[in-house]
């Protein structure tokens, strides 16, 4: 099916593709069809410099339970990273 | 022109027929017509309308199609191109436009790509069907988002919760609109889709009248809940059944979330109670996109099986 299932927020930060490194300003978060994964559906995750239309995406495609322990390893790294870093995340 | 062919009895013994109709160059398939407790195969043939009749002119009632056989002896060509399309809202969007060679008169399809986007799969699509004898159209629905590789297109309209459920509509209604204007035009076009594709067609042969025949292809979303509707999927396909305005083919399979078996027991109900004109087929051990041979979920004996249906109603609808 074609879920239609797509999430998307402003990002800040830079990401590395077949074009080098790029500015990155949004990421679209979605399970539905993936282009490359042999699966029905994947979790997919693409950063683009928005200012740029179908310019260069870092593309991630994901089986859901490899996305589910990448949440938790970011989730892991962020709360290790408050306590060495306060500031930043304030 | 007007040509013969030989025919068949169940168990032997020969019959020659006349064909009332135009034969062309281009005709290359044979087709066995099952006439009651007469079946008969008729070489090189461009269309079922008009009456056939046996030797002694006895007019032929065709209740049945059914495809057969090529031969090496036939010719056969067709032109396959990327042409442009004048949509409703006055955008000129490329499509993929493959046709038989002759003068035809030959039914036209549409063909509406999936939510992967205009790829390779739908260009050799649409020359499958030319090959089958049908003008066939496949519009880039992704046009207005841009160019880019098909897969990088999909992925900023899977970025935007897809295309917008009024401007598929229109594009398919102008696409069909080309097809019925061209001179050698039969009149008739159909309409084939999978996966949104699918869910396209449904949705456009319900809202808008001249089409003679759809294809859905596994269209998720046709059966929606109100908390699925989106700015771009205001309505369910469903809810416009009543205005459904031709037969719907639809192949599924068991295996597939979206359209379940459940959805599609309740489309199937909704095309009853509205009276409509439909014939399902429901796979086993295949899931969502059984027909897409680079795929993980292709399903060879379903999936031939299905083409054979398909090749099988349409002529049934659009000549």
């Amino acid at each position: 099916m074609c879920t239609m299932i797509a999430e998307k927020t402003a990002v800040t930060g830079c990401g590395k593709g077949t074009p080098g490194w790029m500015q990155v300003d949004q990421v679209t978060v979605s399970y539905d069809h993936p282009s490359e994964m042999t699966l029905e559906h994947a979790l997919n995750i693409d950063f683009v410099d928005s200012s740029q239309k179908l310019g260069p995406r870092i593309a991630v495609e994901l089986t859901p339970e490899s996305a589910q322990r990448l949440v938790e390893l970011i989730n892991t790294a962020l709360g290790k990273g408050a306590v060495v870093d306060p500031a930043a995340f304030e | 022109m007007r040509g013969e062919g030989c025919g068949f009895r169940d168990g032997g013994g020969s019959v020659k027929c006349r064909v009332d109709f135009p034969l062309t160059p281009s005709c290359k398939n044979v087709l066995v017509c099952c006439l009651p407790a007469l079946p008969i195969c008729i070489p090189a043939f461009a269309g079922i309308t008009g009456v056939w009749r046996n030797i002694e002119g006895v007019a032929l009632e065709l209740n049945e199609w059914r495809f057969v056989v090529y031969t090496t002896d036939m010719y056969e060509g067709m032109i396959a191109e990327t042409v442009t399309v004048q949509a409703e809202d006055g955008a000129s969007i490329n499509a993929y436009f493959a046709r038989p060679l002759g003068p035809g008169p030959h039914p036209g399809m549409v063909l509406t790509h999936h939510m992967p986007g205009w790829d390779e799969w739908y260009r050799e699509c649409a020359r499958r069907f030319a090959h089958h004898g049908y003008a066939t159209i496949s519009p880039d629905l992704y046009h207005r988002i841009g160019h880019a590789s098909p897969e990088d297109v999909a992925a900023h309209a899977r970025s935007e919760g897809g295309i917008p459920d009024d401007q598929a509509v229109g594009d398919l209604a102008a696409s069909m609109r080309f097809l019925r204007s061209l001179p050698n035009s039969n009149g008739k076009v159909g309409a084939f889709g999978t996966c949104s594709g699918g869910r396209h067609v449904v949705l456009a042969a319900s809202r808008v009248s001249g089409f003679d025949a759809v294809v859905d292809c596994w269209g998720g979303r046709v059966v929606m809940d109100d908390s699925e509707l989106t700015e771009n999927n205001p309505v369910a396909p469903i809810d416009y059944t009543s205005g459904l305005s031709c037969p719907v083919l639809g192949l599924f399979g068991e295996e597939d979330g979206s359209p379940s078996p459940e959805q599609v027991a309740t489309h199937e109900a909704a095309l009853k109670q509205h009276g409509k004109a439909y014939e399902f087929h429901m796979y086993a051990g295949a899931g969502h996109g059984f027909f897409y041979y680079d795929r993980a979920p292709y399903r060879q004996e379903q999936a031939v099986d299905g083409w054979q249906k398909i090749f099988a109603f349409l002529p049934k609808h659009l000549g």
